[in-house]
């Protein structure tokens, strides 16, 4: 890199960003020491490791991988898309027949990585899916101005299959982060509004098929125990009714950091990954919220004030699949943690405990800052 | 047409999140601000528990300070089906442990699946909670709780009563002064955490509990046990349907020994039939027969329309009252009026009651007690039945002379005796000598007779037993009671009773009630036999007056042989200062 991209580089780096972004994981970190090694007034009852420390190994991994995504120019990639799409579509389906899940449970997310007889790691190939997928549909709708009717069908059928395969491991948190993908880049791509909106309505219609082909038994128990918890009080109605106490309880300034009886007494599960928003409810109150939710929304800002800046289409297109993505992520977590949206697996991006969480969450900031300092001029017809 | 770099549509996404996180703050403000106290509530209510403190229940000890009823530490057995990984496993090894049906207790674990907390078996045995230990099954735990036992088993069961599991009183002295004995809980606040496991709480509320208090019975247990021993030998050989006995302390009206058979252990009362436990001696009414004559005739000699000596004709054993005949079990010609009780007429003592009138008949029995509770403080107490003056008939006035149309209790009829013996005096029987605090402080202490009314002057009284009611037993009907050692003054009973509102001529309440020594009754005893079925005679001085004898005879010996040895040890103590006494020897040092 010469001197003078150097300087281009840190000229458009979008600094408020990056700032948001780091603000969120150093909340995040705070949070997860509450939720997993501070001994509060209650005292005596923590989980026996704190996982604050793993998370900022985490950190600090992720953000090295955040500025190396920076390097590369994000339109080298473009010619690889579909193949790369068609690549993870073929590991989802390999994941289907040889796919592992939590201990005993018939769920196949995760394709274990083997070297001879030891795991390293465990892959998940429907989270890669999600990059493949912006990609890809960032390349299909590039140069289509306004695309026509059969081509929004064509865009809903590459984002389609893939989510039903992930419906089939089955992971109902990630798919549903597929569903507004589509909507979001064929909106930003300039598609007719009558085309979007009719799409959304026979997806809504296709709700009773979807209820009672695709939704296993135990889903749809979930779903029943969101709308109506205390009839299944001690079961899967718990943890709705658990974390709303823990956030009502927490009123407007929270209980105290360490302090929320309803994450030290361990009334809430998965308090340090998937419900550590309403551990921060819980302690930090409606203001800790407000903030929260404030820095999520200068992220967005952010990505489509880059998305608005860049002037060549598949960057474009890609910072926005990206922002919705997370946006989505950010929406159904928070969601599931009020109880305005029923339980589903799903982190919350930078703050939930999890390293592939925080590194996912990373590259997906490290793509929109890419496009951001990687300008392409465009002799466009309509420029300027 | 919207081109690909017209900011308008990114516009349009970023109103819509916008809209999309706002609508969430929404739901923000509704549960952390309008709806907090009512969630925090529910955190409140969910992680802090009031758990009770038992109080320990009270004692029950005799006027010796002899433990008759106490609670000890038990165990009980309860699990946490949420805990139980295997339900049908555990059911078994349970089952096999606490000698139970197998699939009673799967479908019970399976009925608590969801629950974490069932009761599985109530204060087991020891060794049952030794294996119980060792089989170390999940979810399975002992509790201490605890039991109330009584030491003497059947011994003055019906005067106890018993308890429930949860140590409530169900009968007899349990239940009558269960308030007393049962104490207040305590309770302290504790954490719970979201595995229903104890947590311990900072700043919990702690209430200690207040223990019972102790209860001190006018029951000596010795003389008890010379009661039972006679009612036991009485009972075998006479197969009644019941009999009943009492001893009381005519001057105080203490009542030293009650019990009766059938009888029952209060440590296993689930065992018996209710009718096993019932109180016959307060809840149970008869007609007393001839043993209610002397009541009448000793109204007729305090107010001077008798002389002892004077003869009354008793008709040959014939005595027509406007359309009915009164017969005598003997004939007699002329009876002095004494006779007329010692050698039991029934003509006599009916035309004695002729002589008495309703009005006055009635006044005095009901100041003897008849007709109304004794209020001796024992749960549901009968009245028994006495005709008002008014309603009185030709029959009534010579029927209620010999102990019909007129029912009683056997606590009635023993305190009423009393008035006789002691001097004239109503005294009200008592059966709770003092209440001592869980510290041995008296709380309540009734030792002077509750004396209700004068009945009689102390001569009429004195003439009944030293020589009416002497001479039944010396040559009339009550000749078996008559022994060597001591003098006692008696009148029997043989009541017919009434089947189907006739009165049965095989079917008797024989019974014998008796004072002494005469010189200065210090005890009366009543024994009551329902419905004697077996030997050659069937009369209350056959069945009922050889065993009232034999038990007055062993407690005054027994009293005589106490205060012998208790003025030995006064005598003692004055010289040698003797340690300080406890709460409850001090308020049973008092003799009885």
């Amino acid at each position: 890199m010469s001197m003078e991209s150097a300087r281009k580089t840190f000229a458009s780096f979008d600094y408020l960003l990056f700032g948001a972004v780091l603000a969120l994981v150093a909340i995040g970190i705070t949070f997860i020491h509450s939720a997993s090694a501070r001994s509060g007034e209650w005292g005596q009852i923590t989980l026996p490791v704190d996982y604050a420390e793993l998370q900022l190994r985490w950190t600090v991994i992720s953000v090295g991988v955040f500025f190396i995504i920076l390097v590369p120019r994000y339109t080298r990639i473009r010619s690889f898309t579909f193949a790369f799409y068609i690549a993870v579509l073929i590991l989802l389906v390999i994941t289907l027949f040889y796919g592992v899940g939590p201990e005993r449970s018939p769920v196949k997310r995760w394709l274990p990585i083997r070297i001879g007889s030891h795991d390293i790691a465990d892959f998940q190939p429907s989270q890669l899916m999600q990059v493949a997928l912006v990609l890809a549909l960032a390349k299909y709708l590039m140069f289509r101005k306004s695309p026509a009717f059969r081509e929004v069908i064509a865009v809903f059928l590459l984002a389609g299959v893939p989510m039903l395969l992930v419906l089939k491991q089955p992971d109902l948190g990630t798919a549903l982060l597929f569903a507004p993908l589509p909507f979001a880049m064929l909106v930003a791509a300039g598609a007719r509004l009558r085309y979007i909106v009719s799409f959304a309505v026979a997806g809504l219609a296709s709700a009773p098929v979807f209820w009672s082909f695709v939704m296993k038994p135990y889903q749809k128990l979930r779903f029943l125990a969101w709308l109506d918890p205390y009839k299944f009080e001690k079961t899967e109605g718990w943890q709705y009714i658990q974390s709303r106490i823990a956030v009502g309880s927490g009123g407007l300034f929270g209980r105290g950091l360490g302090q929320g009886t309803q994450n030290n007494l361990n009334y809430l599960s998965e308090r340090h990954t998937d419900f550590i928003f309403s551990v921060i409810l819980e302690e930090s109150g409606l203001i800790g919220g407000l903030v929260i939710i404030a820095l999520y929304i200068v992220i967005i800002l952010c990505g489509l004030g880059i998305a608005a800046r860049t002037r060549e289409p598949f960057g474009r297109l890609v910072v926005v699949g990206v922002v919705s993505l997370l946006a989505t992520q950010v929406f159904v977590n928070m969601g599931m943690n009020v109880g305005l949206m029923p339980i589903t697996g799903l982190t919350l991006p930078f703050i939930s405990y999890g390293g592939s969480s925080l590194l996912a969450s990373f590259i997906a900031v490290g793509i929109m800052m890419n496009v951001a300092v990687h300008p392409v001029v465009v002799l466009s017809r309509d420029a300027f | 047409m919207q081109s690909l770099h017209d900011s308008t549509r990114l516009r349009l996404l970023l109103v819509f999140s916008i809209l999309a996180f706002a609508g969430l703050w929404g739901r923000l403000f509704h549960l952390q601000a309008l709806k907090h106290s009512k969630f925090e509530s529910l955190a409140t209510s969910q992680h802090s528990v009031k758990v009770p403190i038992p109080a320990e229940r009270g004692r029950i000890y005799d006027r010796k300070g002899e433990i008759l009823a106490m609670s000890v530490p038990g165990c009980s057995v309860f699990a946490n089906p949420r805990e139980i990984e295997d339900l049908a496993a555990t059911a078994s090894a349970l089952a096999a442990v606490l000698d139970v049906d197998q699939d009673q207790m799967y479908r019970l674990f399976c009925n608590f699946s969801e629950k974490h907390f069932v009761w599985v078996r109530r204060l087991i045995s020891p060794q049952q909670e030794a294996a119980v230990r060792a089989a170390r099954l999940d979810g399975v735990y002992l509790r201490e709780e605890p039991k109330r036992l009584f030491p003497n088993g059947t011994l003055a069961a019906h005067i106890l009563g018993f308890s429930g599991i949860d140590q409530g009183g169900l009968s007899g002295i349990e239940f009558a002064l269960d308030s007393r004995l049962k104490g207040v809980d305590g309770s302290r606040e504790e954490g719970r955490d979201g595995l229903a496991r104890g947590i311990c709480s900072p700043a919990g509320d702690f209430s200690p509990a207040v223990n019972g208090n102790s209860v001190v019975l006018t029951i000596d247990t010795n003389i008890q046990d010379f009661l039972e021993t006679a009612l036991d030998r009485c009972a075998q050989q006479y197969s009644p349907l019941s009999v009943t006995g009492i001893v009381m302390d005519p001057n105080s009206g203490d009542i030293l020994a009650l019990s009766q058979r059938p009888t029952f252990n209060p440590n296993s009362f689930a065992d018996y039939k209710p009718e096993d436990y019932r109180l016959r001696a307060v809840t149970d009414t008869f007609e007393p027969g001839s043993m209610f004559k002397p009541f009448v005739f000793a109204a007729a000699l305090e107010e001077n329309l008798i002389r002892l000596d004077e003869n009354i004709f008793c008709g040959n054993g014939v005595y027509k009252i406007s359309k009915r005949i009164l017969h005598d079990h003997h004939p007699y010609g002329d009876l002095t009026a004494e006779e007329c009780i010692v050698k039991s007429s029934n003509i006599g003592m009916a035309k004695i009651g002729q002589r008495l009138g309703p009005y006055k008949a009635c006044s005095f029995l009901s100041a003897f007690g008849f007709g109304r509770t004794t209020g001796v403080g024992f749960p549901s107490e009968a009245a028994g039945s006495l005709t008002p003056p008014q309603k009185w008939t030709d029959y009534t006035v010579t029927s209620v002379p010999m102990g019909h149309e007129v029912s009683v209790t056997a606590v009635q009829i023993a305190s009423a005796f009393c008035a006789v013996a002691n001097g004239g005096y109503a005294v009200r029987p008592r059966i709770v000598r003092g209440i001592l605090a869980p510290d041995g402080t008296v709380l309540e202490k009734h030792i002077e007779p509750e004396i209700i009314r004068q009945v009689m002057s102390p001569e009429t009284s004195k003439v009944m037993i030293s020589r009416v009611l002497r001479k039944v037993v010396t040559e009339g009907t009550g000749r078996l009671a008559d022994i060597d050692e001591y003098e006692i003054a008696g009148k029997t009973g043989t009541a017919q009773k009434l089947v189907d509102g006739v009165y049965s001529h095989n079917k008797y309440v024989s019974s014998f009630i008796a004072a002494g020594p005469i010189q200065d009754p210090r005890l009366v005893v009543l024994i009551v036999v329902n419905e004697p079925s077996r030997g050659a005679s069937l009369y209350g001085g056959t069945v009922a007056a050889p065993h009232c004898a034999e038990v007055l005879k062993a407690t005054l010996d027994y009293m005589y042989i106490d205060e012998r040895r208790r003025s030995r040890t006064v005598h003692m103590a004055s010289t040698q200062a003797a340690p300080a006494r406890s709460g409850i020897q001090r308020t049973t040092h008092n003799a009885p």
